[in-house]
C-alpha cells in the first residue's frame, strides 16, 4: 500500500502544485469566479450540493454500468464470430472499422429519435462507442498467440477447442483487459454525449443546463466527478489486470 | 529387435526447392538415431513429416504400432522449450496429459514422481521464466516423456543453451533415455553430440538433403570417439560445397 502511494508519488505532487498555482493565480489575478473559479470554491460548491450531483452521478453511472455491459456482451461475442468465421470477418469487419468513421454525437440526434430521450437512448451510445476497442483489442488478442505454439499443442494432439481455451484465450487477456480500461473511459464520454444531445438527468445534463447561468463552480464540480467515475472505471480494470498477472504471468514476467 | 518406425523413400519439395529426398531408414524398439548434417539439409521438415505436423510429401512412413492417429505415436521437442508462461512447472509438464482428458488428481502424483526420478523435484510451483534455459528444456522434455508415447522426436533441443549447460543436459538425456526405453530420433548439427547420444547416426547433405552415409556406435573409448568424428567430419566436408 505505502509502496503503491510512492508509486503515485510524482504524479500526486504535480496535480497539487497545479491546483494550487490556479488557486493563487485565480486569487492574485482577481478572476470572477463565473469565470474561473478557483479550486476552493469547486470543492465547496462539491459539498454544498452533494445531493444534487450524486443524484445525477447516479442517473450517469447506471447509463455507463449498464451501457458497458452490453458492450462487453456483443463486442465479445462478436469478437469470437469472426475469430472463428473468415466469411464474417472479410464482410462484416471492414464494415464495422468504416462505422468507426462516423462521430457518435452526428448519430445521437437519430438515437433519441428512435429510441426516445429515455436512458435507453443513452445505453445506445454508451454501447456504441466502447463496442470498438474492445472488439478490436480482443480479435488481435486472440491471433496473437503464438503460432508455434499452437502447433506444439496440436501435436500434444489438442481439438480446436482445446487450442483455443487453453493457448488462445489465455493469450488474448492483456489484449482484451487493455480494450476494456479504453472502453471504460469512452464509455462516460458516450453517456455525456447522450446526455447533451437530449435527457432530464445525468452529470452531462447537469453541465449542460449551469453552464448558461453562470453556475461555473458546479460545471467544475460536475467535471470533476465525472472524471472520477471515468477513473474508478479504469481502476476496476487495472486491479484486475494486476491480480490476474500476480497469479498467470502472461506476457511472461510479472 | 522389432521396427518400429519405417520410412521408405520419402522425398518433400516446396515450391520448386528439394528440401530433402529419397530418405529411407528403419527405426527399431529402444534404438536412438542421430540425424546429422548442415544447416539447410532440411532435418527440421524432416521431423515435421515423420511426426505427422506436415503430412506433405511423397514417399511412404509407416509406424508398427497400434495407435489410431498417426501423431499419437510421436512426442515432439524443438529447439525453443515452448513452455506457456502462464502455467507453472507442474501444470506445463502435465499439459499433454490434460489434453489427453486426464485429471489432476491422476496427473500430477505421476509427473511429480518423474519429476523427482529425473532430479526436477522443488521447482514445481516455479513459472518458467522463472527458470534459466537449461531447466526450461528440462521441463519441456519431461513434458513430452510423460505423453509416453512410443517415438520421441528431438530437434536441437540443446541448440540454444550455452555448451556448459548443453553438455549438463546431454548426461541428463542420456540417464533419462537409459531409463525410459524410447525410440529416439535426434537432430542436431553437432558431431559430438551426436556420437555421446545415439545408438546410429544417419548424415545428411545439404541442399536437398539427402543420406550420405550410416554409422554404428558402439561402446567406445575416447580414441575411436576422436576417430569417428574425424569419419563424420570427412563425410560432411566432402558433400558440401
Amino acid at each position: 500500500m505505502i509502496r503503491n502511494l510512492f508509486k503515485f508519488m510524482p504524479s500526486i505532487i504535480l496535480t497539487t502544485s497545479l491546483f494550487i498555482l490556479w488557486e493563487v493565480l485565480v486569487r492574485v489575478l482577481d478572476v470572477a469566479d463565473w469565470f474561473l473559479p478557483p479550486p476552493s470554491s469547486i470543492i465547496r460548491e462539491l459539498f454544498l450540493s452533494i445531493d444534487i450531483i450524486s443524484g445525477h452521478l447516479l442517473t450517469t453511472s447506471i447509463e455507463v454500468l449498464l451501457g458497458l455491459i452490453l458492450s462487453v456482451i456483443v463486442a465479445i461475442n462478436f469478437s469470437l464470430i469472426i475469430f472463428f468465421f473468415k466469411s464474417v470477418e472479410k464482410s462484416v469487419y471492414p464494415l464495422l472499422i468504416a462505422t468507426q468513421t462516423i462521430p457518435v454525437i452526428t448519430i445521437s440526434p437519430l438515437l433519441l429519435v428512435w429510441f426516445g430521450p429515455n436512458i435507453f437512448s443513452k445505453i445506445i451510445i454508451v454501447a456504441i462507442i466502447s463496442f470498438f476497442p474492445i472488439i478490436v483489442n480482443f480479435l488481435d488478442g486472440l491471433k496473437s498467440a503464438d503460432s508455434e505454439m499452437i502447433m506444439m499443442a496440436k501435436q500434444f494432439g489438442a481439438s480446436k477447442i482445446q487450442i483455443f481455451y487453453k493457448i488462445q484465450l489465455p493469450y488474448s487477456f492483456p489484449y482484451l483487459i487493455s480494450g476494456l480500461k479504453i472502453a471504460s473511459v469512452s464509455s462516460v464520454i458516450g453517456a455525456v454525449v447522450g446526455e447533451w444531445v437530449g435527457a432530464s438527468g445525468g452529470l452531462g445534463w447537469l453541465i449542460k443546463t449551469s453552464s448558461p447561468q453562470f453556475m461555473t463552480e458546479r460545471v467544475f464540480a460536475s467535471i470533476f466527478v465525472l472524471s472520477l467515475l471515468a477513473v474508478s472505471l479504469f481502476s476496476i480494470f487495472y486491479l484486475i489486470e494486476r491480480l490476474v498477472f500476480k497469479k498467470y504471468p502472461i506476457k511472461g514476467s510479472g | 529387435m522389432n521396427t518400429t518406425l519405417e520410412i521408405s523413400n520419402i522425398s518433400k519439395s516446396f515450391s520448386n526447392r528439394k528440401i530433402f529426398e529419397r530418405i529411407s531408414f528403419n527405426l527399431k524398439e529402444k534404438e536412438i538415431i542421430s540425424i546429422l548434417g548442415p544447416s539447410g539439409c532440411g532435418k527440421t521438415t524432416l521431423l515435421n513429416s515423420i511426426s505427422g505436423i506436415d503430412d506433405d510429401f511423397v514417399g511412404e512412413i509407416k509406424t508398427n504400432t497400434k495407435l489410431k492417429r498417426k501423431i499419437d505415436n510421436f512426442s515432439y521437442s524443438q529447439q525453443k522449450d515452448l513452455l506457456i508462461p502462464w502455467r507453472n512447472v507442474l501444470d506445463n509438464a502435465v499439459f499433454g496429459l490434460e489434453i489427453a482428458g486426464i485429471s489432476k488428481d491422476e496427473s500430477y502424483p505421476k509427473a511429480l514422481s518423474l519429476m523427482k526420478k529425473f532430479k526436477l523435484d522443488g521447482i514445481e510451483k516455479k513459472f518458467p521464466h522463472q527458470l534459466s534455459g537449461g531447466m526450461r528444456q528440462r521441463v519441456s522434455l519431461i513434458r513430452s516423456f510423460l505423453l509416453e508415447r512410443p517415438i520421441l522426436l528431438l530437434d536441437e533441443p540443446f541448440g540454444s543453451l550455452d555448451s556448459i549447460t548443453r553438455e549438463d543436459l546431454q548426461d541428463w538425456l542420456v540417464d533419462i533415455l537409459k531409463i525410459l526405453k524410447l525410440s529416439v530420433i535426434f537432430v542436431t548439427h553437432d558431431i559430438n553430440e551426436a556420437i555421446k547420444i545415439s545408438d546410429r547416426i544417419i548424415i545428411l547433405s545439404a541442399n536437398p538433403g539427402r543420406i550420405i552415409k550410416e554409422i554404428k556406435v558402439k561402446a567406445i573409448n575416447d580414441k575411436e570417439k576422436l576417430s569417428l568424428y574425424k569419419e563424420i567430419k570427412n563425410s560432411l566436408e566432402a558433400s558440401g560445397d
